[in-house]
């Protein structure tokens, strides 16, 4: 798809850099853990600072469209495509696309794993979502899961 | 001792191409015609509240209006509250009254995004500013259509309907459009009309979404007029409730129920009323999906019965909950920023028994309903007619 560039901020650099690197890095609460979408200074429900860390790339389709009229000219060569909310298993969401597949096999409650793709003219990448065959990855562990820290939110970025 | 705060008079132009010169001439226009309507003197005027157009460079849109009109009102604000602007600034007005701001207040939203600026060019511009998040939503190319679509999707997912339930949105709106002389949309419209209506994104169609209409209207409010010098049975202001949930979809917490019903809940209890006494409701309904999910978040239907709240025209001016009797945004047009303007505007015609054939019988009490963004931030507001104040 010819995804229009992204208007991105010096807050949310790890999140670009992530996806540039084929990670979809995502805030995580240093507190109780939980992630956190859109991104803050702090944790909503404990007000621990967050953290970038990096999800799973794994979700399952909460709902769908496939758009007809496309938003932009640019887009217009890329219709019929198919805009998703994906619900992470981290347990946060994220609206994207599912591509590389017909619209036809895409459906809610379908798993999904997070892929790559450039933006048009700035080539930043963004995270879009792939149908993950039958037999493909399942929920991951929440207690299982590790993490590294891409950036750490210095006092004064607060 | 507060003051007693009345809608005295309203204006309201055909809605659709209207090749008006400008937005400034239009805003001019339906000033003069609600101040004549109300029987007011333009120079009474100390509070005007605006909705800015996209399209107008103005610093404070309101004080250009006021400006332009020959006008100095000491109170001269414009909102920033997208669809759910008309009412909050309806609140607003009669809240500076009711403390002594002023004599009379008028209150105004119209846009003429079908001239000036292409339709195309509209629609596109809405997908950018609009309820569409710079970062993490425009890379996917979502429309506006394309965000309601997701919630019309989860909605009939959820509550295993078809096409149908949409279908009777739009056709209702559309059948109580045909009796409005300003509304934008009036031919029939059938079920297989409906279906061969081109798809925008699944699972909405061209006739589950608003069309993009020139057009607007405007409200004055008036402190302690005197019965002689009434030119209608006056409308009142009883209360009204407000409920935001948050801008983007993508970090909504559900996608099936928002915030319409808050904004109710406040306004009953604001006015000491029921959901029973309501005659008549005007709701928010930028595209189809909208009507059917902010009739259940307001308890006027079981979860996923909003569609029978409309079907087989019980809704009309007849029906035991009379719904959208001007068309809706849906047929009677969507003028861009000024959305919503014209519930209010029915309702204040509606409540004087002036709505001609579409009249609900006896109507007393009106709901106006209003909204912003994808289901972002809902208003409400409970009007009456005087005798029922
Ligand atoms: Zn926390």
């Amino acid at each position: 798809m010819r995804h229009p560039t992204p208007t991105t901020t010096d807050e949310t650099a790890p999140f670009w850099q992530g996806a540039g690197e084929g990670a979809l890095v995502l805030p995580r609460c240093t507190g109780c853990g939980r992630w956190r979408w859109p991104v803050a200074s702090a944790c909503p429900g404990c007000g621990a600072p967050l953290h970038w860390a990096p999800a799973s790339g794994l979700g399952t389709v909460l709902t769908f469209t496939v758009v007809h009229r496309a938003a932009s000219d640019a887009l217009a060569a890329d219709v019929p495509y198919v805009v998703a909310l994906v619900a992470l298993d981290e347990g946060v969401r994220l609206l994207s696309n599912v591509v590389g597949c017909a619209p036809s096999e895409v459906s809610a409650g379908r798993r999904v794993r997070v892929a790559f793709e450039p933006a048009e003219h700035s080539g930043i990448m963004v995270p879009v979502f792939v149908v993950c065959e039958p037999a493909g990855p399942t929920r991951c562990a929440e207690d299982g899961a590790t993490y590294v820290t891409y950036h750490r939110l210095e006092p004064h970025e607060r | 001792m507060s003051r007693t705060v009345a809608i005295a008079g309203v204006a309201e132009l055909p809605h659709g191409k209207t090749g008006w010169p400008s937005t400034m001439a239009l805003h001019e226009a339906l000033v003069r015609a609600a101040l004549d309507d109300a029987g007011v003197p333009p120079d009474t005027v100390d509070v005007l509240l605006t909705v800015a157009p996209r399209s107008d460079p103005y610093l404070v849109h309101a004080v250009a209006v006021a400006e332009r009109l020959g006008l100095s009102p000491a109170h001269c604000h414009s909102y920033e509250a997208g669809g759910a602007g008309p009412v909050l600034m309806l609140r607003a007005a009669h809240d500076l009254l009711r403390a002594g701001a002023g004599r009379s207040a008028v209150v105004v939203a119209a846009d003429l995004p079908l001239t000036g600026v292409s339709r195309e060019a509209y629609v596109r511009n809405l997908a950018q500013v609009g309820p569409v998040h710079p970062e993490f939503e425009v890379p996917f190319g979502p429309t506006v259509p394309a965000m309601f679509a997701l919630v019309a999707r989860a909605y009939l997912d959820a509550y295993r309907l078809d096409d149908e339930a949409l279908a009777a949105v739009a056709r209702h709106d559309r059948a109580m459009a045909a009796g409005h002389p300003n509304a934008h949309q009036r031919g029939p419209m059938s079920l297989p009309a409906y279906r061969d209506s081109r798809m925008i994104a699944e699972p909405l169609r061209l006739l589950d979404c608003a069309p993009v209409s020139d057009g607007g209207g405007a409200v004055v409010l008036v402190a302690d007029q005197p019965a002689a010098d009434r030119r209608w049975p006056a409308v009142h202001l009883a209360g009204s409730g407000a409920g935001t949930t948050g801008l983007h979809l993508s970090f909504a917490s559900s996608l099936t129920e928002f915030a319409a019903g808050v904004a109710l809940e406040g306004a009953l209890q604001a006015a000491g009323r029921r959901r029973a006494d309501i005659d008549l409701a005007l709701i928010y309904d930028c595209f189809s999906i909208a009507m059917l999910v902010n009739l259940e978040d307001m308890g006027f239907a079981a979860r996923g019965h909003g569609a029978g709240v409309l079907q087989d025209r019980a809704a009309g001016a007849a029906g035991r909950l009379p719904v959208n009797t001007h068309g809706g945004l849906l047929s009677h047009g969507h003028p861009a920023r000024a959305g919503g303007m014209s519930n209010l505007v029915e309702a204040v015609i509606q409540l004087r028994h002036a709505a001609g054939d579409r009249q609900v019988e006896g109507c007393a009490t009106a709901l106006v309903h209003g909204m912003a963004g994808v289901f972002a931030s809902h208003a409400a507001a409970l009007l009456v007619r005087e005798e029922a104040a």
